[in-house]
């Protein structure tokens, strides 16, 4: 079969069509429904949002949390930074690529991991109890913005880490030995070189960190309680309990709002990044004194014990009761507890969660692929469509999840009751994974590859396979395993769309969580430690495959 | 002024600096010159101690360096690439290490307005650093390093960034500002061209040592080593091993101690196409292998009838490819090299 080359284009189409109908489509519901619950242009949503003090302060807290832990975590990340660039130890890279691994975790498996950590029945408190026989749990931190805290610096510490260290790396020693032969002290290169220097990677990571807390959901909704809210569990709560769906609407919209307007600006301070990055110059060295050694070596442990303590108790939980070796967390994973409130064994939603991330991958790095050609087209009409692309990033699963239900439930697209719409929301979730994976390794083409190809005879589609493909090959394995990995542990929209029987892995840990029952908790540990695995395994082949620089946020 | 003593120093397990002893007195302009990783930096960075932990000693006017910090040493330091502070302004740059005096404002505001005067950049005081031209930056970065009146001034091949032209032009400048006003430096480079320009003495530096201290006249006409013969490009330099018999006999004539060198150079200076009538002489007697246009002069091969080859400058009228020659080279252009 012959096709005109032209046809090739009608290809761009799909990820067109898919975007307009599972992204457009349910966003303009969402603004429906708010301005037009019954037809009528009527804010009530709005109304309500801007009287009433109680949504005004779950705004408030909202940016509140997000701030804190911006600036938590860029504190604390500063002397660690400062020690990944300049001293070079054993370990370094290694230390590195497995601090990124929290990115990759579901955020419902983070939240059981700090529970067996340092919640009520955690490790520590256990270990304290023993040792100081106290017949109480000495640390309270369940249901406090403290706990809410932590979680979130070990969620964004690796990525601000990453961040500001290859910023840093790229800037040269010189201008700091400067200052201090003019005279300046230590505290002084912190005020006047260092920190101004390093300004667009502050703002640029601040950004990233505020986005990514501001919209935190699954972690605020187990371990924050009823008592701290936030836009995306206000949303959850007001379309499913209270079924305030024009409220749930204003509150998703003013989260779009600011979304898109942090996007704005980390986008902006990217552009900043990448043009004043002059390559790296080698500023690490050895240390040379024991202080230096000392600093390092804290600095490791500090890594360490955030990033691994959490999981490390989350395991030994699991396969634990009462203190004894024990493997019927596992083992109970077949059945459903007695007076449970599930409707599918835990081990069936094993199966809901493969089958669907499987499908959402497929999904993803087809229309993935298709987009980052589109973005890389240079046309004026490549250059409309590019903020659509950027778009779905703006937009929280939980609000995606909402825009689903409401849009997708009556004719002409209804897919209430049909299990593809979660492949299909995960889809979305994961798309922009594979752009940010695909796309570099598209632009890394050289244009004359294919003038070469073109003359020596390939006609469009084995121009494509013979060269692109084999050149993108890495870019698509990761963009996979990305997909795959997310779509694993997507929580937000899949509490929304997942019907009874059609739950996912990490809707069921949520719900055994929540359960009274005791045994319910420990198979919620189990099925929070294969989740783990599954994501790790992931996490592991994309630092393994990808290019440096590939895949990166 | 500046008391270098028998200083060792190594960079993880990098011997850089190997018993290094220098001397730079009040006023002079020390030029530390020598191919890249030869040390030179390291030395200029061990005494502005921004390198530590280095043995032996550093002094300053009889006063200890070891444990002084690098902010209160007193010293100005310049990059190749002039580290101005990107986030500020020309004047903010200048001011920097006035400020760190705690200096009056207006002191600090004469101060930098003689400075940009001094180095020719007056009016462009609010001018984002960001904006200037090569030499421009070269000229704030000096005046900031010049500014705080430092005791000692250091100088990272300072005009390493900027085309020929300009460094030509820029090298005559500094060092008439740098005498204008009395300073002590120490100025690093790989250019021989620019450490004959500006340096007072030239300490020629080759794997973390100290080869030869010198005038930079002393430095091109007696160069004390064969690393320092060939890193200024003198290149009729001969071993002196036994099987060149011919050879041997030929420089035994002129130097009573030739066998304690492993080397001798025929520097180009002291080759005569006709005998000097002032001056002792040898005769060398060959043939012209290769003639090159080089513009000014042809450089000229000449294959001597023992089988080595000399090479000088001559005009063209007077030889011929092929031709045999006479030259004549003055004995005291006869030097052993270490």
């Amino acid at each position: 079969m012959r096709l005109p080359e032209r046809w090739w284009y009608g290809l761009y189409l799909i990820p067109l069509v898919f975007l307009t109908l599972f992204f457009l489509y349910p966003l303009a519901s969402i603004l429906d429904v708010s301005l037009r619950p019954d037809g009528d242009f009527e804010p009530s949503g709005f109304v309500r949002l801007f009287t009433s003090t109680y949504y005004a302060e779950t705004l408030i807290f909202t940016v509140y949390q997000a701030v804190l832990s911006t600036a938590l975590t860029i504190a604390l990340v500063m002397p660690s930074a400062y020690i990944m660039t300049r001293y070079r130890f054993r370990g370094k890279s290694l230390l590195m690529s497995l601090s990124t691994l929290p990115f990759v975790l579901p955020t419902v498996v983070v939240a059981v991991a700090f529970m067996s950590l340092i919640g009520q029945r955690g490790l520590v408190n256990d270990v304290l109890k023993t040792l100081f026989s106290l017949d109480y749990a000495p640390i309270q931190l369940e249901r406090t913005l403290a706990i809410i805290l932590i979680v979130h610096v070990f969620y964004n510490y690796a990525v601000a880490l990453r961040l500001i260290v290859s910023y840093w790396s790229s800037i040269g020693i010189e201008t700091e030995e400067v200052a201090r032969t003019l005279g300046a002290k230590e505290w002084e290169l912190w005020r006047d070189i260092r920190l101004p220097l390093l300004r667009p990677a502050l703002l640029s990571a601040s950004a990233l960190v505020f986005i990514f807390t501001f919209t935190s959901f699954g972690v605020i909704l187990i371990l924050g309680g009823i008592r701290f809210s936030t836009l995306e569990v206000q949303i959850y709560y007001q379309a499913v309990n209270i079924f305030n769906l024009p409220l749930a609407g204003a509150l998703s919209l003013v989260q779009i709002g600011v979304m898109f307007l942090m996007m704005v600006v980390y986008t902006r301070m990217q552009n900043q990044i990448q043009t004043s990055l002059k390559g790296s110059k080698l500023v690490a060295r050895f240390p040379r004194n024991n202080r230096e050694k000392w600093s390092i070596r804290f600095s490791v442990l500090f890594i360490i014990v955030l990033l691994f303590s959490p999981l490390l108790a989350l395991i030994l939980r699991s396969v634990s009761i009462g203190g004894e070796f024990n493997l019927t967390n596992y083992l109970n994973l077949t059945e459903s507890s007695r007076g449970s409130l599930l409707f599918i064994t835990p081990v069936e939603s094993i199966w809901n969660s493969l089958r669907f991330a499987g499908i959402a991958t497929v999904f993803a790095l087809i229309l993935g692929t298709i987009s980052s050609y589109l973005i890389n087209y240079r046309g004026r009409f490549a250059k409309v469509l590019d903020p659509v692309f950027m778009l779905p990033l703006a937009t929280s699963a939980v609000t995606l999840g909402f825009g689903f239900i409401i849009a997708l439930d009556e004719p002409p697209l209804n897919l209430r009751s049909s299990w593809i719409i979660i492949p299909i929301s995960h889809t979305l979730v994961a798309l922009p994974f594979v752009i940010r994976s695909v796309l570099p390794a598209i632009r890394a083409i050289p244009k004359s590859l294919h003038e070469a190809g073109r003359v020596l005879g390939a006609k469009p589609y084995e121009l494509w396979r013979t060269i692109d493909l084999p050149l993108i090959s890495r870019g698509l394995v990761v963009g996979a395993t990305f997909a795959f990995t997310v779509s694993m542990g997507e929580f937000g929209a899949s509490l929304f769309v997942a019907q009874r029987d059609s739950i996912t892995m990490p809707v069921v840990i949520y719900r055994l969580i929540g359960d009274p029952i005791l045994s319910s908790y420990g198979q919620a540990l189990a099925m929070s430690v294969l989740l783990m695995l599954v994501c790790a395994i992931g996490f592991v082949a994309i630092e393994r495959i990808r290019v440096a620089g590939v895949g990166e946020f | 002024m500046l008391d270098i003593n028998h200083v060792s120093y190594a960079y993880d397990s990098f011997e850089a600096l190997r018993d290094v002893s220098l001397t730079v007195g009040q006023g002079e302009i020390l030029c530390l010159l020598g191919p890249s990783g030869c040390g030179k930096t390291t030395l200029l960075r061990v005494i502005a101690g921004l390198e530590t932990g280095y043995k032996g000693q550093i002094s300053i006017v009889g006063q200890d360096l070891e444990n002084k910090p690098v902010h209160e040493r007193d010293f100005g330091l310049m990059f190749q690439d002039f580290a101005l502070f990107p986030h500020m302004t020309v004047w903010q740059n200048i001011a920097y290490g006035l400020k760190r005096q705690k200096l009056p404002q207006q002191e600090i505001q004469n101060r930098v307005e003689d400075m940009l005067g001094r180095v020719g950049l007056s009016g462009l005081d609010k001018r984002d650093v960001n904006l200037l031209s090569g030499g421009q930056k070269q000229r704030v970065a000096l005046a900031r390093s010049l500014a705080p009146n430092p005791r000692l001034l250091m100088l990272d091949e300072p005009l390493g960034s900027l085309d020929a032209l300009l460094r030509d032009q820029l090298i005559i400048e500094l060092r008439d500002i740098i005498k204008s006003v009395g300073l002590t430096a120490i100025y690093v480079t790989h250019d021989q061209k620019e450490a004959f320009a500006i340096a007072d003495r030239i300490a020629v530096m080759n794997r973390g040592q100290i080869e030869q201290v010198d005038t930079p006249q002393n430095l091109y006409y007696a160069p004390r080593t064969e690393f320092i013969a060939r890193f200024l490009g003198l290149s009729n330099i001969f071993k002196l091993d036994s099987s060149d018999m011919i050879h041997h006999r030929l420089l035994s004539s002129v130097l009573a101690d030739y066998s304690s060198a492993p080397a001798v150079l025929i520097h180009p200076v002291g080759i005569y196409l006709d005998a000097p009538i002032d001056r002792p002489y040898i005769e060398l007697n060959g043939q012209v292998e290769q003639l090159i246009f080089r513009g000014e002069y042809y450089q000229t091969a000449i294959r001597m009838t023992d089988g080595m080859t000399l090479y000088t400058t001559t005009r063209k009228s007077s030889v011929v490819i092929g031709e045999p020659l006479t030259i004549f080279v003055a004995t005291e252009y006869i030097l052993p090299l270490n």
